[in-house]
């Protein structure tokens, strides 16, 4: 007797049409049950696919790569809005003195933007100091230009902090939902795409600024727009719901064993912001963390030349010196360990590779002769600038070109005519008449002496 | 996250609605039998919760309790008594409508406040029919009432036709809910095949079109001349596909659950007369009207008085057909009025179309001895595109009303047509009008395959044809139009998916 029951059998018989019927309808239930989940894992893997092609890619060029360098490789990280953009670079500050970092900063962001990019930051890497610029303290709104940070944001992956961060800036339903499911927003890109958006799908571009941004402008400031606002003098009001992020940033930090430091970035701004800015020292005592307020530091910065657009970010030359000026202060505060040399940081020297490299083409691929000399700083470059007899520089560019030269960049010769040199790319300033340039500068690597960049200019 | 995902409105073209379908599917597969009817009742009232908030679903069940109870009162009782009580239910349902449509609408119109607590809710319009249609079907005999709770709400409250329904018909489709047959893997397919047509309807091609449409009737001084009439060719479009649209995917949830819900479209530009068109175009709503107001208005001592007196005047052959006329004008006004208490309402969808099909039957003949002497073949293929061609313009006439803010901007609109205006036909002049040349050649495009796919429907279903198919062809065809709706589809920031335009009655 067989003591194997077949289905409806008692007696415990086979019956091998029901096994056999019953075996088909099994089977037929379980192939279209794995039809469908394959057909929804497919439907699903092809909406990631065009939601990656169809993605706007400035954020995966801004913040793509801060996933790609291992977990907790960076000694600091820095938050803040553009200024903080635009005024540290993370691998000058690894250059002089060892230190590795991400610029994490967002364009336009507030307090609470920034706080919860570094609680979204810490969750995969954890550095040993969080350096926060409080620009905008003062204000009361907790957010003012939202497109823009989805610059910053697109690319952090969906999470539970991620959530809570919508939830918490945005009441719009509709907001919350493009910030969580940013195709919601960019299907309509549609339009817009290129092979370029597929190519970068597969072969995102790399960051070699680790996240900060490079300008090479000069613009003279405002000067009616100066606030003299002496040091400490604060708005003298309640803290702002930007000071309670500021607060919650600190806390945070001591929380997860990160070392808190709070910055204000040099910059000419109206009486409100500077103010707001002094304010902050009561907030940095009462926590007990330090604060650096740049802007009464004299001599850190030339506002004639150092910085682009209207004083409002630092360009090459002001980052340059404003980064150096910071990564001393964090390598004294913090003893925070030279990495340099070590095998165990040998990557970085690959970066610091790249980033020279990128040096090299912005140089090259300057469009104006101040452009060109901004790009010296910071760079292991060293330039020769031959000016036409009787051609005068403007204002802002003579200051720039003076700094260089007294830093050693620059070497500056007045000639009646150029010396021939085929490798030069002729530049006309944009909108101007073609004539006789009236600059000639050559750019090399300052130890080996190879051509990085060569232009005559016309102004 | 929750209101992230369905929204502070939950609304039936969106991923929230999905979810939620695919919620309730789940639930209602794995449901022993006499479950089944409790999770459709939880569903019903969930949805409407989501969708109308607090307020909707509370009128949603005082309309259901109405219904339900009339039903089996008016069953239980006899002589002048049950008359009685059928209008007392009756009256009382018809109240609820009123109270929170045609209220607030008269409230403005006379310039007084719309109190706060009056809410707007969705499609009670479409459920209120149903619900009245039961306790008539009840009051005639037609059908026994329904003596569970649960039964009832899963039927008159049945969630995928709460919004813009279709209006359904008791005796034949309360069998369905009372068998709650479990659906099988056919009816989950096929209904997401239709739901995603739907999706493609409504957000591919409703929506670009209603691009030109709002750009036109929004500023019809600047947009006059060939634009009016452009836009109202596409107002009838947009119309169609939106709520077409709606109806694919109220019928594909239908038939994820195992319920075969009536179509309310049946190639409506094919008609070649008015009154084929309304045999064609938002049929059960048609088909409710007929049944409940036009037949027994015409056995009403009322008009078979005037019929006597109609026939005894003007003869058996002429006087025969006035009783009926009245009817439909009579007929027209109330479908006019259940639009909205508006004039565009009454006029526009109501007995404009009323006078237009009197006058086609008045002109028959005419016509007919017009098409002997011009040797026309009638029933020959151009005869039969001219009358389709009538029909539509006859259709847009009542559209402009429609589609128009008030009366008064339809009139305008009337004489704007003839201004001479002929901008549209430059680059410029249409490019004006917001839709760009990339998103014009997807609606062109989104048009032709919706006019061929409906084309091979008349033959033979086309999902069934599909599913002939090898498995990856059908499968490169589902993910095709799936990635359609998602990268063409006029939905997120920048755009605001109107909500289906029939929802709002």
């Amino acid at each position: 007797m067989n003591s194997r029951r077949t289905i409806g059998s008692r007696s415990g018989n086979h019956h091998p049409e029901l096994i056999l019927t019953f075996g088909m309808q099994m089977s037929l239930k379980t192939k279209k049950y794995m039809k469908t989940a394959a057909f929804v894992l497919t439907a699903a893997l092809l909406l990631q696919f065009v939601s990656a092609v169809c993605i706007d890619k400035q954020s995966q060029e801004r913040m793509g790569y801060f996933y790609r360098y291992p977990e907790d490789s960076y000694d600091v990280m820095y938050f803040g809005p553009s200024h903080m953009l635009f005024g540290i670079y993370p691998m000058r500050i690894w250059e002089q003195y060892g230190i590795t970092g991400y610029n994490c900063a967002g364009y336009d962001a507030s307090m609470p933007i920034c706080y919860w990019m570094f609680r979204q930051m810490i969750k995969t890497h954890r550095p040993k100091v969080a350096v926060l610029d409080v620009l905008n303290s003062e204000r009361v709104d907790k957010w003012w230009d939202v497109q823009v940070t989805h610059i910053t944001w697109d690319r952090i992956p969906f999470s539970r902090t991620k959530v809570w961060a919508v939830r918490d800036l945005f009441s719009d339903i509709a907001m919350q939902r493009e910030y969580l499911f940013p195709f919601y927003l960019y299907h309509n890109r549609w339009k817009e795409l290129t092979a370029q958006d597929v190519i970068r799908v597969f072969r995102p571009v790399e960051n070699v600024d680790m996240g900060a941004v490079a300008d090479g402008r000069v613009a003279p400031p405002d000067y009616e727009e100066d606030a003299d606002v002496p040091q400490y003098q604060g708005t003298g009001s309640e803290d702002t719901v930007n000071i309670e992020y500021i607060r919650r940033f600190i806390h945070d930090c001591r929380e997860n064993d990160i070392q808190p430091v709070l910055v204000f970035l040099p910059y000419m701004g109206v009486k409100e912001n500077l103010e707001g800015a002094n304010e902050i020292y009561r907030v940095a005592e009462e926590e007990g963390v330090p604060y650096l307020n740049m802007v009464y530091e004299d001599g850190l910065v030339d506002y004639d030349s150092d910085f682009s657009e209207a004083t409002v970010h630092l360009n090459v030359a002001g980052a340059t010196k404003v980064s150096d000026y910071l990564g001393q202060y964090l390598a004294d505060t913090f003893a925070l360990e030279d990495h340099r040399g070590d095998p165990a940081y040998q990557q970085w020297e690959e970066y610091d590779r790249r980033y020279r490299s990128a040096f090299n083409e912005r140089a090259a691929d300057a469009g104006t002769l101040v452009q060109c000399v901004n790009f010296l700083f910071g760079s292991a470059n060293t330039a020769e600038l031959e000016i036409r007899k009787g051609a005068v520089p403007e204002q802002p560019e003579q200051k720039l070109l003076k700094e260089a030269e007294e830093a050693g960049l620059l070497r500056v010769r007045e000639v009646e005519q150029f010396s021939p040199d085929p490798d030069c790319v002729a530049e006309t300033a944009e909108g101007k008449e073609a004539g006789l340039p009236e600059y000639h500068i050559t750019v090399r690597d300052k130890d080996t002496g190879q051509l990085v960049a060569g232009h005559y200019y016309a102004e | 996250m929750l209101e992230i995902i369905f929204g502070k409105q939950l609304s039936m073209i969106s991923a929230g609605f999905l979810i939620f379908c695919a919620l309730i599917v789940f639930f209602y597969r794995i449901a022993p039998g006499r479950l089944r009817t409790a999770v459709l009742c939880a569903a019903n009232l969930g949805f409407m919760y989501l969708a109308g908030g607090r307020e909707g679903m509370l009128l949603l069940v005082l309309s259901l309790l109405a219904g339900y109870t009339g039903c089996l009162v008016v069953e239980s009782t006899r002589g002048w008594m049950k008359t009685v009580w059928f209008a007392i239910f009756l009256t009382g349902i018809f109240a609820l409508l009123a109270l929170c449509r045609y209220v607030p609408f008269f409230l403005a119109q006379g310039g007084l406040q719309v109190p706060v607590w009056l809410p707007e809710v969705p499609g009670i319009s479409f459920y209120t029919l149903t619900i009245a249609a039961c306790l008539i079907q009840v009051y005639w005999g037609g059908m026994r009432a329904e003596r569970s709770v649960v039964r009832f709400t899963a039927f008159a409250g049945f969630f995928p036709t709460l919004s813009s329904g279709p209006v359904m018909d008791p005796p034949s489709m309360l069998r369905q809910f009372r068998l709650a047959a479990r659906p099988d893997y056919n009816h989950i397919t096929s209904g997401a095949q239709r739901i995603l047509w739907g999706f493609f309807k409504k957000l591919v091609i409703s929506e670009r079109l209603a691009v030109l449409v709002n750009a036109v009737y929004g500023d019809y001084h600047t947009y006059s001349g060939w634009y009016i009439l452009m836009a109202t060719g596409a107002f009838a479009l947009q119309l169609y596909t939106d709520f077409s649209g709606c109806m694919d995917i109220a019928c594909g949830a239908g038939e994820m659950l195992g319920f075969t819900l009536p179509e309310n479209f049946d190639l409506p530009f094919l008609a070649e007369t008015e009154s084929e068109l309304w045999r064609r175009w938002h049929i059960t709503l048609g088909e409710w009207f007929k049944n409940y107001v036009m037949y027994p208005l015409l056995k009403s001592p009322a008009l078979l008085k005037v019929r006597e007196l109609s026939i005894s005047r003007f003869g058996k052959r002429k006087g025969k057909q006035i009783p009926p006329r009245i009817a439909m004008l009579v007929l027209w006004f109330l479908i006019g009025f259940w639009h909205g208490g508006g004039l565009k309402f009454i006029i526009g969808s109501g007995l404009l179309h009323a006078c237009l099909m009197i006058l086609g039957q008045l002109l028959e003949p005419a016509a007919h001895r017009i098409n002997v002497m011009l040797h026309v073949t009638e029933g020959g293929t151009l005869n039969r595109w001219f009358r389709r061609a009538r029909t539509f313009l006859c259709l847009c006439s009542g559209f402009v009303f429609f589609r128009a803010d008030t009366f008064r901007d339809a009139l305008g609109l009337y004489r704007g047509m003839f201004s001479g205006n002929r901008a549209l036909f430059s680059a410029e002049g249409y490019l004006a009008l917001g839709l760009d040349g990339k998103d014009s050649v997807i609606l062109v495009l989104s048009l032709f395959l919706l006019f061929a796919l409906e084309r091979l429907h008349r033959k033979a279903s086309v999902r069934s044809r599909v599913s002939a198919l090898s498995l990856p062809v059908r499968w490169t065809l589902y993910l095709a139009m799936f990635l359609c709706v998602a990268v063409f589809g006029m939905y997120g920031p920048g755009y605001q998916a109107s909500a289906f335009i029939y929802a709002k009655f």
